[in-house]
């Protein structure tokens, strides 16, 4: 990378500076307080966005009294040219805002790359194009005012520093780190493993002796079960020999049980037979009796007969008389009916006659009402009469008629001769009224007359029926001494038959006895079939039974046969032998679980023995396994070590060949220097890193040289380191002749212009004063 | 620094380690085959030691000791 040029706007004693800057040794001169270290603190802040200072702040950087500030950079990678510009803005709460432009030939902003806002944020896309990162460029190609004092005083661990710095030692350093940590672990795992082998070996070694004795025992007990279980096996078989013999003597035993029982079914047979002869008997002495008893039966039957037939001419007798005594009670109602009947018609008979006086009663009142219908009609007249004159003489009391008996004494006659006439009219009135009101009455009594008269038609009527009946009662009542007669005859023959059916009863109730006896006796003899069947089916029976039995005992002398030929064939005693092979087996079955017992301790001895085993092994399966992990910890602890050794070796053999480079460099670096400065080459102390030089053939160590001297080596190896590490081949230095009277400022500036000559280093931008005007460089700026 | 710069430097180292360890335990010989590396354990270690190198970011013990245990598994070069 090569930085072309800075502005500073604002920038602590700069208002607005544009700085350009050239291959080679570009020198920034000005005298104190002139803003050297500012510039340097430009170029780093333009940078990286950070002050160089920890202690120094971003708004420190700014002039004083101006609230914005900005820096600008133009860097180019050898082949794009790019611009980096930082703004910083605000007073109190400084904002931080920084670009990145790709720039053309003519040096324009052509595209705006990336951008960020924020104070800390960094332009990511920086370090990719120029490959440059922060910390590296402010070690190693930034040498501080500072730095070189260090050096000064402590030449030894600033070098050391630089070189592991450049070696990324450190990096190395931490994987030297986690081998030793792991070493550790590995050795933590042996000793684990390690332990567990001793406690399972130890284990083993206790308890091998009683696992091998356990293991006979097991053996022993195994073979003498298999002895026990083939003795139990063959006695088992036997056994079931025997149960065959026995299957076959019982089968004997039911075989004379069957003749036993038959035998029993014979004699009972037998005995039923005789039971059933002794009945026959019985019944044929019965027969006598029945033939007997069956005469006496006969009468009763005949009796019974007798007894109906008289009973049923009683019950005629009875009914006749009945009906005769109803007969009899008939004709005297009707003689009572007869003597009502005549007094009615004697009623009746004056009733009649008195209708006859009611007839013409009738008559009288038939005129008088035609006398009435006179006298009403007269009334009426008379009515209307009054009614005349009645207004006449309304008439007359109101005026209407002016006549007075003074103004004519003729109207007042006439009408004087009409009130009297009036009176005589009403009196006349009043006596038809009285006669009309008598009137009255006669003519309700017609009407009643008449209903009565109606009533005697029908009257008439029944008399003439009740004249029939009494004539038809008459003739009845005639026949009644015949029917008391006849009644008398009946009742003596009624009693002739009564006495007769007494007798007859009689004679039966004492022969009912022999018929119960009868009925008793034929029930028993019709038995008497049944019992000669019976005999005959109990008599088949018994032969059948007998030819079975005699079956059976042939069965039996066989089954004998068999059971002689088995025990010969099968070698057997006595079935009782059986329960001696069983006692046999119950003692060595006892033997057999005892020996499975022990079998069983042993065992669970063994497990105890084989599981303590395991458990002690935990997490591994078998020993063989546990070794494998031991032997792997160990394996890996060396490999480990083996690969610290390597690195350590590494490490050693790279700073011994950078060292040796540097020198080198260093050395070529000084080919004129040593003209001037006497100083031949430099060299270290490989084990502690101290440089020492070779002058006038004589080597003095770096203590034994002044501080411009010294800054010279450490200048010479900062850029060898540089020109031999890289990637970016640029130096800026503050103030790097501070230390150097102006003879050896020469010397210094010569070897500068070397260091640009002969090394891969291209660009020097340095801050100084006081520098001699002799010394020409590339690019001079005053400020 | 470059890792085609120090690689080579590690590999020869390892030889020399490798040569140093064998001469040392020669004589344990019941070792030889636990405590010493193999031929083919000395290229690995390379192998390990360049991946180390090029996961330079986000290297740490754990990475470290699965790259070293089962470095020689196929599985390396997915981490």
């Amino acid at each position: 990378m090569k930085i072309n040029r800075m502005k500073l706007v604002n920038w602590k004693v700069f208002d607005e500076a544009e700085f350009n800057f050239t291959e080679g040794i570009n020198l920034i001169e000005g005298n104190n307080y002139s803003g050297k270290t500012s510039f340097i603190q430009a170029l780093y802040f333009g940078l990286f966005n950070e002050t160089l200072y920890k202690e120094l702040t971003a708004r420190e950087l700014k002039k004083e009294g101006e609230k914005d500030a900005a820096v600008e950079l133009d860097v180019s990678d050898g082949i794009d040219e790019y611009r980096i510009r930082r703004n910083i803005r605000g007073d109190k709460q400084v904002s931080i805002s920084s670009h990145l432009y790709k720039l053309n030939d003519k040096g324009e902003e052509i595209e705006e790359l990336e951008s960020v806002s924020r104070k800390k944020e960094v332009l990511k896309k920086l370090p990719i194009l120029l490959g440059i990162s922060q910390d590296y460029v402010k070690n190693i190609n930034f040498i501080q005012e500072g730095s070189i004092y260090q050096f000064i005083f402590q030449p030894k661990y600033k070098i050391e520093d630089d070189i592991n710095e450049m070696l990324q030692l450190d990096y190395l350093g931490k994987i030297d780190g986690f081998c030793n940590d792991a070493i550790k672990q590995f050795e933590k795992d042996i000793e684990n493993h390690e332990n567990k082998s001793k406690d399972i070996k130890n284990f083993l070694n206790k308890n091998r002796d009683k696992l091998e004795s356990l293991k006979i025992d097991l053996v022993e007990k195994e073979s003498q079960i298999e002895k026990l279980s083939k003795l139990i096996k063959e006695s088992k078989e036997k056994i079931k020999i025997y149960e065959e013999l026995e299957d076959l003597e019982s089968e004997r035993e039911d075989i004379i049980q069957n003749y036993e029982s038959i035998s029993g079914t014979i004699d009972d047979t037998s005995q039923e037979i005789e039971e059933l002869q002794l009945n026959l008997d019985e019944i044929t002495k019965l027969e006598d009796l029945f033939n007997q008893l069956k005469k006496k039966v006969d009468i009763f039957d005949k009796n019974k007969t007798q007894i109906k037939n008289l009973e049923k001419e009683n019950e005629t007798l009875r009914l006749e008389l009945t009906k005769i005594d109803k007969e009899v009670a008939l004709s005297q109602d009707k003689t009572n009916q007869l003597d009502e009947h005549k007094k009615n018609w004697q009623k009746l008979e004056n009733k009649m006659k008195s209708m006859n006086t009611i007839k013409e009663k009738l008559k009288t009142v038939e005129k008088e009402l035609e006398n009435y219908k006179n006298i009403t009609e007269e009334l009426d007249e008379i009515s209307e009469k009054i009614i005349q004159i009645n207004e006449i003489i309304d008439n007359f009391k109101k005026g209407e008629c002016p006549i007075s008996h003074e103004t004519c004494p003729v109207a007042s006659q006439l009408i004087d001769d009409k009130l009297k006439n009036l009176k005589v009219v009403e009196q006349e009135r009043t006596s038809l009224e009285e006669k009309y009101s008598e009137m009255r009455s006669p003519e309700s009594e017609y009407n009643k007359l008449k209903t009565q008269i109606d009533e005697f038609k029908y009257m008439k009527k029944d008399i003439e029926e009740i004249s029939q009946q009494i004539v038809d009662i008459e003739v009845k009542i005639e026949n009644l001494p015949k029917l008391i007669e006849r009644h008398k005859d009946l009742k003596i023959q009624k009693t002739n038959i009564d006495e007769k059916l007494e007798r007859i009863k009689e004679a039966n109730a004492k022969l009912e006895k022999d018929y119960n006896e009868y009925i008793r006796v034929e029930e028993r003899i019709k038995d008497k079939n049944n019992f000669i069947n019976e005999i005959e089916d109990k008599k088949r029976d018994l032969e059948e039974l007998k030819r079975e039995q005699l079956q059976i005992e042939k069965e039996n002398k066989i089954k004998i046969k068999e059971i002689e030929e088995f025990k010969e064939a099968n070698k057997l005693e006595d079935v009782s032998e059986i329960h001696n092979e069983q006692k046999k087996i119950k003692s060595w079955d006892k033997e057999l679980r005892n020996s499975e017992n022990v079998i069983i301790k042993l065992n669970s001895d063994i497990n105890y023995i084989n599981e303590r085993e395991k458990e002690l092994l935990e997490p591994y399966t078998t020993i063989s396994e546990l070794e494998d992990t031991l032997y792997k910890a160990v394996h890996n602890k060396y490999r480990v070590i083996f690969f610290q050794d390597t690195l350590r070796e590494t490490l050693s053999e790279l700073k011994m060949r950078k060292l040796r480079e540097i020198k080198e460099i260093c050395n070529q670096m000084w080919a004129k220097f040593k003209a001037t400065s006497g100083m031949e080459s430099i060299d270290w102390d490989e084990a502690n890193f101290i440089p020492y030089i070779r002058i006038g053939g004589h080597e003095r160590n770096i203590y034994q040289l002044s501080a411009s001297e010294r800054v010279m080596v450490y200048f010479s190896i900062r850029a060898a380191l540089l020109s031999k590490l890289g990637p970016n081949y640029f130096i800026i230095a503050d103030n790097l002749l501070g230390a150097f009277i102006k003879p050896n400022q020469k010397i210094f500036l010569d070897l500068l212009k070397d260091v640009v000559n002969k090394t891969d280093i291209n660009q020097i931008i340095f801050t100084g004063f006081e520098i001699s005007p002799e010394f020409k460089c590339e690019n001079k700026i005053k400020i | 620094m470059r890792k085609e710069e120090i690689l080579p430097i590690f590999n020869e180292m390892a030889r020399k380690v490798f040569n140093g360890q064998n001469e040392k335990y020669k004589r344990k010989r019941k070792y030889q085959g636990f405590y010493c590396c193999s031929d083919e354990e000395v290229e690995g270690f390379l192998k390990i030691f360049e991946k180390l190198i090029a996961e330079r970011e986000r290297v740490d013990y754990d990475f470290f000791i699965k790259l070293f245990v089962e470095g020689e598994s196929e599985g390396l070069d997915e981490d």
